[in-house]
């Protein structure tokens, strides 16, 4: 039974622009692979001397294309009419001027897509404007400031610590409730959605921040199951 | 009389496909004999080094699946448990569902290869029994599945902890 050793680099991978949520999806499982492959390798019977080192644990950065995700419990519960009103368009706002249309990109109708995940938690909407934060790492590692590695609970109350301290750098108070999430001062705004998957404890999902999300999107779904709680961003 | 016990207890009809009407209030005396004999009718847990425990049955033939008390606690309130659907076979280390508690979805995977027969139903509607009795198989308490083992299960098992052994990893932790 051999002790991991610490990690001493925390890996960021940023991916640039809007990317495709079904492709920062398939980059997470990847990284959630090599993870697994590395707890069956130290566990199996015919563990390599000397072992090579534990993938590093790591932060995959994004701004997804218009997504509506549902976690488990959702699956297979959208009823026809919930489906097509997610999937029917947004029009963007109106310009203040002629110059604007003729200057943006954005003359066209958006549309969002569903996609079933793994994680915890309800519906949540993620798309441009959002910044969506999704840590990779083996909760069971030996890690600087947990040496016998983080609890699930510790887990989500450090992502919101982070993000907390986040929005701190730009004069924003955000909060805890008695939900898991980011709240605005007053608690009736959630600004950052928050939900995990743990598969052999190596976490995948995380947290979904926004900064200049277009809160229409929102208007749609009863975020996160929370019915009389609204959305607000950065 | 048998008709009240079987829309009590609708999995316990599930069990064995082919009891006659009288089965089921039967079968809820057998539940309650495993409580009381416990410790010599029924071999001892085994655990995971993810926290599922399994306990066999005397003839080593079927077995109940859980999550131990470390990882109840450890994960706080369960607010959602995903059932796997039977019959199910599995290998060691598959996935067969998971709990849910603070908006983390923790996957459950099997401690041995073994064929899922039946699940513990009342976790959907009070996911709370968990937390309350996780290492609990007896009819009311948090148990998560009944398994039935194939050969290769039985020798999953040598990589399993006991309890004394899962005592002192978790001590550890």
């Amino acid at each position: 039974l051999t002790q991991m050793s610490a990690p001493t680099i925390l890996r960021h991978i940023h991916l640039p622009g809007i990317t495709p949520f079904s492709l920062a999806q398939s980059i997470q499982q990847r990284l959630v692979r090599q993870f697994l492959e590395y707890k069956a390798l130290i566990s199996s019977p015919s563990t390599p001397s000397p072992l090579p080192p534990p993938p590093d644990p790591t932060i995959l950065t994004f701004t997804p294309t218009p997504v509506y995700t549902l976690g488990r419990r959702e699956h297979d519960t959208l009823t026809p009419s919930q489906t097509s009103l997610l999937k029917s368009p947004l029009h963007p706002l109106n310009p203040e001027s002629w110059k604007e249309i003729k200057n943006s990109n954005k003359v066209e109708p958006e549309y969002a897509e569903i996609v079933e995940t793994q994680r915890g938690g309800q519906t949540t909407f993620h798309g441009p404007g959002q910044l969506v934060v999704y840590p990779i790492l083996d909760l069971r590692s030996n890690f600087p400031k947990f040496p016998k590695g983080i609890s699930v609970r510790c887990y989500v109350h450090l992502l919101e610590s982070t993000t907390i301290a986040t929005l701190g750098r730009w004069s924003i108070k955000g909060v805890r409730t008695e939900n898991p999430g980011v709240w605005e001062e007053s608690g009736e705004r959630k600004i950052a959605a928050l939900g995990v998957h743990l598969r052999r404890n190596v976490t995948s999902y995380g947290v979904g921040l926004n900064v200049q999300t277009d809160l229409r999107w929102f208007d749609r779904i009863v975020a996160c199951g929370l019915v009389g709680k609204g959305v607000t961003s950065m | 009389m048998a008709s009240i016990a079987r829309s009590l207890r609708p999995v316990a009809s599930r069990f064995v496909p082919r009891s006659s009407r009288s089965a089921p209030s039967w079968r809820l005396s057998s539940f309650q004999a495993r409580c009381f004999s416990a410790s010599s009718a029924v071999q001892a847990k085994k655990y995971t080094k993810d926290h599922e425990w399994i306990e066999l049955s005397e003839d080593k033939k079927t077995g109940y699946i859980g999550i131990s008390e470390y990882a109840a606690h450890a994960l706080g309130d369960v607010v959602y448990v995903e059932l796997p659907t039977t019959p199910m076979e599995v290998a060691a280390g598959d996935s067969i569902g998971a709990v849910e508690s603070v908006k983390s979805a923790s996957d459950i995977n099997s401690p041995i290869s073994c064929k899922i027969i039946a699940v513990n139903d009342s976790l959907e509607e009070k996911p709370g029994m968990i937390n309350k009795g996780p290492e609990d198989e007896s009819s009311g308490g948090g148990w998560f599945a009944k398994v039935e083992v194939t050969e290769a299960g039985i020798k999953d098992l040598e990589g399993l902890m006991d309890g004394a052994e899962y005592k002192a990893f978790t001590e550890e932790e």
